[in-house]
């Protein structure tokens, strides 16, 4: 009966996770959209709906019916495949992401979080290397130069900048002496780490912008060189895979940004439920991704490479010692 | 219940790892090796090693793999001439030596006690945690340690000065 | 240095070689044989006293059915002492002429063209291909004896029939390699350099950027040849939207070529509008009263501030920074506001006439263009907060395609490209054409001569522009807007046509048979937001012109793409591209 129930909530919980996700996109791209449209001087998407709100749902019904296109010459089965393995590590990275503490309903005690394991910063980084997968087999089975080259560029890109971004949240496992995320954020009750470690949360925020490729450092797809990239030949669905992929991630980021560095959902002054802290926390770094992505043009190729292993590397590594001085 | 899950990544991974083999087309190998590491870093999870696999999936998966692939797709290689690596007769003497060392082996593994009284998880030895192994690494093992980081640093520095050396040909 | 000084060089030089030297319409012509031109054209460009080291021009003409049936003209320009001189060159059908390209690297792609276009061979040229048409394309379409309809095939239904073919279109080129059109226009094979060192060499791969490539502004296709993400090769392939101008402006009147105009830069249209004008004011001997000249100098100032906002938008766009196009796009939206006022239309004004202007500016025009002078100055600051100041910006274009002084005059780069390579030229102060003597601006130049530098350059411009705009509108008197010449231009008061006879005759004469330009040819350039964007007129003494000549300068700034092939990257071609502004419409003509 225990354990019965033990997977009951567990499955429970993955399904609302997941449907969270899933459904995630929607006002996002919708606000992607309206906050691109106001920093140009626009009014961004405004037919369908009050403001545009429907116009993500139009979008998704438009990617459902359009054609299903595989080039010729393509790895077919490559190709079906890749949507969805970059897909699901982003999913599964949830797993071991808390979003708040526990809460007691019905007098049982319900907890925030699928599952703290004890090596759950380890765990994020492990699975969400997965997603450069889905790029490369993209890229790779559609047999198209364009993709081949941003898949090419997404390669060398995600292994360049997982190095910085594992070595900068090292100071913060030294500070909380845990990689478990719950502990990570109780650690942060009264300080948050990004006062001890605001280099490590420089180097995190810029090796997660490339993580997540986001402008500047989209080069996998950068429209204005390889048309769209390692998705060039994708349509409808399947594109959309990669569109849903790519805001996940970027949920991610935003999420062990405010985890790891600004106090999870620890709020201070205003006293409102911890949960809404943690939206709000998480919201404003989405915000950040989006305002930068129409700001800023992209880096050059080789002018990537040289930031993620001549800058962005050897400040982690400073991150690293400063953090054990300070620590002694 | 836990021989079922070990029974189902254990074959699994030997399924994968005869496809790494088998395939024809590099990028095809390449998943069922990827396939394959994630099998037995599930077999880690089972023997209580959450840490072990973790780095397995970190390092072989999201690290090494990649590197593979990126060579596979920079040389572009789509459909492989599967060439046999060895001329026909010369393969009679291999299969006997990989027939007696496989005898040999399940010889061992028959005539060993340990089917019979299984030895203490991984798990109970060590405690699975990651602060357990920075422990056992940093002071038991210390000098161990520090050996193989230099060899392979030697290694790194070697690997880069005959990198440079071909480009500049 | 004055005409008659050079002249008497190159006389004294080339004795008896010079077959003819006559001044037509304020420039000097010499007529030599082709034997000579090699050599002539060294001396005119490496002469202290001559220095024409810019070659504005180069195009042919062919006089079917006289005979020898072809010519080819250069117009020479010299940067240092500001002057002119044409040359010209008769020659047979079965001819050849010697290749200018080792004096001017920019002859390459002009002589290119004459060569798809009438079938004269170069002799010398490093790579005399078909340019326009695509390779395989069988006849020379400018020549007199080709139909503008073109020939029916499989992809032209309504050309005229094979049959009708005279025997000179029949001869396939002169290496005679060409005999069936491609099914698609293919690529075409470019020079593979052998990867040395065995198998271990990596591969090369070639890559078509376009003809539908986001950043290509147009259906620009480039066959790269990669090492990596490496340029080893770049070849561009040019033609797609090829019209044939110059063809259709044969069989049009003089007043009919007007919207053909306006078709080459569709971001600049008055220029081309002006450009053309003027060439047709200069063989007919007149001038626009100065009211028209005030008004079309503001129109192309305002179409330069246009053009310029579309392409420094466009730039960081192409590196990622969306933003800025919409920004500059806002501006520009007032700009056709302004035009549409103006002429009612936003994009194909056709609004210049031969001796004036279509209409007087509309009531309420002079405030609204005051207007935007006053706001258009602060917004400048904003793109420039934006992108100026962006260190990706900065990286991403900073000594990124460097074009140096002698180079862009060697490739005959023009406006912005050449300034941005510090070389100060600029005809609206060194060869003013209507009022732009009486004005007052500065000439930006800058020293760096890569992405930035340009960018930079156009930045400038706009403000320069903005200032020379309040200057016409605080200058402009009042008067006519068209020469009193009822022959030649409607009248000035269209009541008039009610009222008499004469006026009625006229009307209908100018409106139907267009008018008569004397026998003569005239070259006229002008300083156009891409460049130097020249017309070359040759009048028989009809209402049509016999040939009129292009030099658009978007064609010549885009020669200068191998430029960037040495070790450039593929990111970087699309900033260089964006930086030197071609315009597909005016590239293909």
């Amino acid at each position: 009966m225990e354990l019965a129930l033990a997977v009951a909530l567990i499955t429970a919980k993955v399904v609302i996770v997941t449907a969270i996700l899933l459904i995630l996109p929607i006002p996002l791209t919708w606000l992607e959209r309206k906050i691109a449209g106001h920093i140009q001087q626009r009014l961004g998407p405004m037919r369908v709906g009050w403001h545009g709100v429907l116009q993500p749902v139009a979008d998704g019904l438009k990617l459902l019916t359009k054609e299903d296109n595989i080039p010729v010459e393509a790895d077919r089965r490559l190709f079906k495949l890749a949507p969805i393995i970059s897909l699901v590590p982003p999913f599964v990275v949830f797993v071991a992401i808390p979003f708040g503490d526990s809460f007691s309903l019905l007098g049982a005690e319900i907890t925030l979080y699928i599952s703290d394991m004890n090596v759950g910063l380890l765990f994020i980084f492990a699975v969400a290397g997965l997603e450069v997968y889905g790029v490369i087999f993209g890229g790779w089975a559609s047999n198209s130069k364009y993709a081949l080259l941003g898949s090419l560029r997404c390669c060398a890109q995600l292994i360049s900048y997982e190095i910085p971004m594992g070595f900068s949240v090292i100071g913060v496992v030294m500070l909380a002496q845990s990689m478990s995320l719950l502990d990570i954020v109780n650690a942060q009750a009264d300080v948050w780490y990004v006062v001890y470690q605001p280099l490590g949360f420089f180097v995190f925020f810029v090796a997660g912008l490339a993580e997540a490729q986001r402008i500047p450092f989209d080069l996998a797809e950068a429209e204005g060189e390889l048309g769209a990239g390692f998705h060039t030949e994708y349509s409808g669905m399947r594109f959309s895979f990669f569109m849903i992929s790519e805001y996940v991630v970027m949920v991610t980021i935003s999420v062990l940004c405010v985890i790891l560095f600004f106090g999870g959902w620890n709020g201070f002054l205003i006293p409102l439920p911890p949960l809404i802290w943690f939206i709000l926390k998480v919201g404003f770094f989405i915000y950040l991704f989006m305002w930068f992505r129409f700001t800023f043009p992209r880096y050059r190729y080789d002018q990537l490479m040289a930031i993620g292993w001549k800058v962005l590397l050897p400040l982690s590594l400073a991150n690293i010692l400063l953090t054990g001085l300070f620590i002694v | 219940m836990e021989a079922i899950f070990f029974l189902t990544f254990a074959a699994l991974a030997v399924a994968s790892a005869l496809g790494v083999v088998l395939l024809r087309n590099p990028v095809h190998c390449a998943i069922s090796l990827m396939v394959c590491f994630i099998q037995v870093a599930a077999i880690f999870v089972l023997l209580r090693s959450p840490f072990l696999a973790v780095v397995q999936i970190f390092v072989y998966v999201g690290a090494i793999m990649v590197l593979f692939l990126f060579v596979i797709m920079m040389l572009d290689i789509r459909t492989a001439v599967l060439e046999r690596f060895l001329p026909g007769w010369e393969r009679v003497p291999i299969l006997g030596v990989l027939t007696v060392l496989g005898l040999q082996m399940l010889i061992m593994l028959l005539t060993s006690d340990r089917l019979l009284h299984p030895p203490a998880d991984a798990g109970t030895v060590l405690d699975g945690t990651v602060a357990e192994l920075g422990k056992a690494l940093f002071l038991d093992y210390l000098l161990p340690f520090e050996v193989v980081s230099v060899v392979l640093l030697v290694a790194f520095v070697g690997a880069i000065i005959l990198a440079k050396r071909e480009r500049k040909e | 240095m004055s005409e008659p000084d050079f002249r008497a060089r190159i006389e004294e030089r080339f004795a008896g070689r010079v077959r003819e030297a006559y001044s037509s319409h304020g420039m000097l012509t010499l007529v030599v044989d082709k034997e000579i031109i090699g050599e002539l054209c060294r001396f005119l460009k490496e002469d202290g006293d001559n220095r024409f080291d810019y070659l504005s021009d180069l195009c042919g003409v062919d006089y079917h059915p006289d005979t020898p049936r072809f010519e080819v003209v250069y117009h020479l320009y010299s940067i240092p002492h500001r002057h002119r001189l044409r040359l010209k060159c008769r020659l047979g059908e079965d001819e050849s002429i010697p290749s200018v390209t080792a004096v001017w690297g920019t002859a390459g792609w002009h002589e290119r063209e004459a060569y798809d276009m009438y079938g004269i061979v170069f002799d010398g040229h490093p790579d005399l291909r078909r340019i326009y048409m695509w390779e395989g394309f069988e006849g020379y379409p400018l020549r007199k004896d080709f139909p503008v309809r073109g020939y029916k095939d499989d992809y032209n239904p309504f050309g005229e029939e094979e049959a009708e073919r005279p025997a000179s279109q029949a001869r396939a080129s002169a290496a005679g390699q060409h005999s069936k059109p491609p099914r698609f226009h293919q690529s075409i094979a470019t020079a593979r350099v052998e990867p040395e060192g065995g198998a271990r060499a990596t591969k090369e791969m070639f890559l078509n950027l376009g003809p539908q490539h986001p950043s290509t502004h147009g259906v620009l296709q480039l066959v790269l040849d990669l090492e990596g993400e490496i340029i080893e090769r770049v070849d561009p392939i040019i033609g797609y939207l090829h019209r044939g101008t110059e063809k259709l402006a044969e069989g049009f009147t003089y007043t009919q070529v007007f919207p053909l105009t306006d078709r080459l830069d569709y971001l600049c249209q008055p220029s081309n509008n002006q450009a053309y004008a003027l060439a047709v004011e200069k063989l007919l001997g007149i001038e626009a009263p100065e009211r028209a000249q005030y008004i079309r100098v503001m129109m192309t100032e305002l179409s330069r501030i246009s053009g310029h906002l579309l392409i420094s938008g466009a730039l960081p766009m192409d590196l990622g920074a969306l933003t800025a196009l919409l920004y500059t796009m806002r501006e520009r939206e007032m700009i056709l506001d302004l035009l549409e006022m103006i002429t009612g239309a936003r994009m194909h004004t056709s609004y210049c006439r031969v001796g004036g202007v279509r209409e007087d500016l509309p009531e309420g025009f002079v405030e609204r263009a005051e207007e935007f002078c006053r706001i258009f100055p602060r917004r400048i600051v904003d793109y420039e907060r934006l992108v100026a100041e962006n260190r990706m910006f900065l990286k991403r274009t900073r000594g990124i395609g460097v074009i140096s002084a002698e180079n862009a005059i060697d490739l005959g780069l023009g406006g912005p490209n050449l300034r941005g390579s510090g070389v100060d030229w600029d005809m609206r102060r060194d060869n003013p054409y209507e009022i732009y003597d009486r004005l007052d601006f500065d000439v930006i130049v800058r020293d760096g001569g890569d992405c930035y530098d340009r960018w930079e350059c156009r930045m400038e411009e706009m403000k320069v522009s903005v200032k020379i705009i309040e200057q016409c509108l605080r200058q402009m008197p009042d008067g006519p807007v068209k020469v009193d010449m009822p022959e030649i231009a409607f009248p000035l008061d269209k009541q008039l046509v009610k009222s008499s006879m004469e006026a009625l005759i006229h009307h209908f004469k100018v409106a139907a048979h267009g008018f008569k330009v004397p026998k003569g040819e005239a070259y006229s350039s002008i300083e156009a937001p891409k460049g130097e964007l020249g017309f070359y007129i040759i009048s028989d003494g009809s209402e049509k012109p016999f040939r009129v000549k292009v030099r658009a300068p978007s064609f010549i700034n885009l020669q200068a793409l191998h430029l960037i092939a040495k070790n450039g990257y593929i990111a970087d071609i699309i900033a260089f591209l964006g930086s030197l502004d071609p315009v597909m419409a005016e590239v293909d003509k």
